[in-house]
Order: structure tokens, then sequence, then C-alpha cells
């Protein structure tokens, strides 16, 4: 009996084509923000910084050094420290830099000193969403809607 | 208030009790004041080995902030003092800093 070769003519679908994800998301910049508080004070910062969008923050206890031996001496300077480690999109740090002048300001119990470093790259692009807290943009479609 | 960005931030790992000597030789060179934390190394045993040194997993690290200008004689200064030769074997690098903010109110 002669057989009947089976010829199929669905087409195997194509593999979609790989887009790298900055061809279709804006990427931004991020960067480690250092924050150096007297103790107890962090966990207020942090509810602070939090209207930014920050994803995640953390605390180490720390000591601070006195700028003079006089200092030491007499306790002027509270030494326990407490140092936020937190990342921050570089179009919120202006607005982050503000809000930790008007809280260093307060009074002389609440001074405190920041600084940030650029983050040259992340491993990932879901920790990338993660520290961006990118949840909330939505990708745009070529044809411009949302 | 804000200043601006010519700052850099030593960072120095040394072993627990050994801050003093760090901080001694960045005061010396015209910083201000620094901020210390604990941490565990965790050294590779091979390498121990190797080099016939010992790492103990106990460790401090110093953060001071610093002008740009000076950076070089305090990085030298706590080499000097706190290096790997020395019973601190400390290790230290810069990072530049990008903003800095700071009240000076008193």
């Amino acid at each position: 009996m002669a057989t009947k070769k089976v010829t199929s003519n669905k087409k195997e679908p194509q593999k979609p084509s790989f887009v790298p994800f900055e061809d279709e998301h804006q990427i931004r910049a991020m960067k480690l923000f250092f924050i150096i508080v007297p103790y107890g004070q962090a966990n207020s910062i942090i509810t602070r910084l939090n209207e930014f969008d920050v994803a995640c923050s953390f605390i180490f206890n720390g000591e601070g050094i006195a700028k003079n031996y006089v200092d030491d001496y007499h306790g002027v300077m509270d030494s326990k420290k407490q140092i936020i480690l937190t990342i921050i999109r570089e179009d919120k740090v202006e607005f982050v830099k503000r809000k930790l002048e008007e809280r260093f300001a307060l009074s002389r119990a609440s001074r405190g000193f920041a600084f940030s470093i650029k983050i040259t790259s992340v491993a990932g692009v879901s920790i990338y969403k993660f520290l961006t807290n990118s949840r909330k943009v939505q990708k745009v479609k070529k044809n411009g809607r949302k | 208030m804000a200043e601006s960005n010519k700052k850099e931030l030593i960072v120095c790992i040394i072993n627990n009790g050994y801050a003093d000597l760090v901080m001694n030789a960045a005061r010396r060179t015209g910083a201000r004041g620094g901020t210390t934390f604990h941490a565990r190394g965790t050294g590779n045993a091979d390498i121990e080995k190797f080099f016939g040194i010992s790492i103990s997993p106990d460790k401090e690290v110093v953060l001071i902030v610093i002008d740009k200008a000076i950076k070089d004689e305090v990085v030298s200064a706590i080499y000097k003092d706190a290096g790997l030769d020395t019973k601190g074997q400390g290790i230290v690098f810069t990072l530049p800093v990008d903003d800095f903010v700071i009240n000076n109110k008193k």
C-alpha cells in the first residue's frame, strides 16, 4: 500500500525579534544616596523619601567621628548615627535634595548630611524596573497611545 | 545647604578597632569628620594562605567626604598609617560625589 506523505501548510510561528529594553523605554539614570542622620531619625527620613517613588532603602547603624578632639572630649557631637543607603532616579534628585535641606534645617537635633554617587550599571531589566519603580510608567506604543 | 560637587568620598575598610588610625591621618591632612560602621569581611582562604596573611572578619568601614583638592594627600596619609602593611590592614578607595547636602547651622 502506498503511503501518502502528509504535508502541512501551516507555517511555523516566527519568533519575535529581540528588541532591547532601551529601544522601547526611556532609561533614566539612578543615583545612590548616602544620608547620615542622628540615631533614631532614619525612619522619618525614609517616610519622606517614599514620596519620591523610592523602591528600597537600607539603614545601617554607625558612629560619627567628631570634628575635633575638644568636641569629642566634651561629648558635644552626638556620635551615634544612622546611615541610609537609597537609590533615587536622577529626575527626582533635586526634589530629594530640597526635602533633605528642609529636614536638616529644622533644628540642631535634626542636622545631618547627604551625598550621592552615580550608578553606572544595573544587572537585569527587572532589577532596573524595580529600582526605578517603573510600574507606574506606562509603555507608549508606536501609535502614541498608552 | 547644597554645595558644589567637587567632593570625593573616601571609603576605608579596616580591621575592627583601627578606625582611629584612619581618622587621625585624615584629620591631619585636612578632613573634618567621618562616619564609621561595622561590617564583616569575607576573605578568600586560598589567597590568605598564598600571601601568608590572616584576614580577621570583623571590619570597620570609614566614610569621609573631603574636597577633591586634598584627596591625594588624605589618601596617601591614610595608606601610610593604616594601609595593608600596617596592623589595620586597611583598603582605601575614593568615589566621586555628585550631590552634596549639608546644614551648617549652629
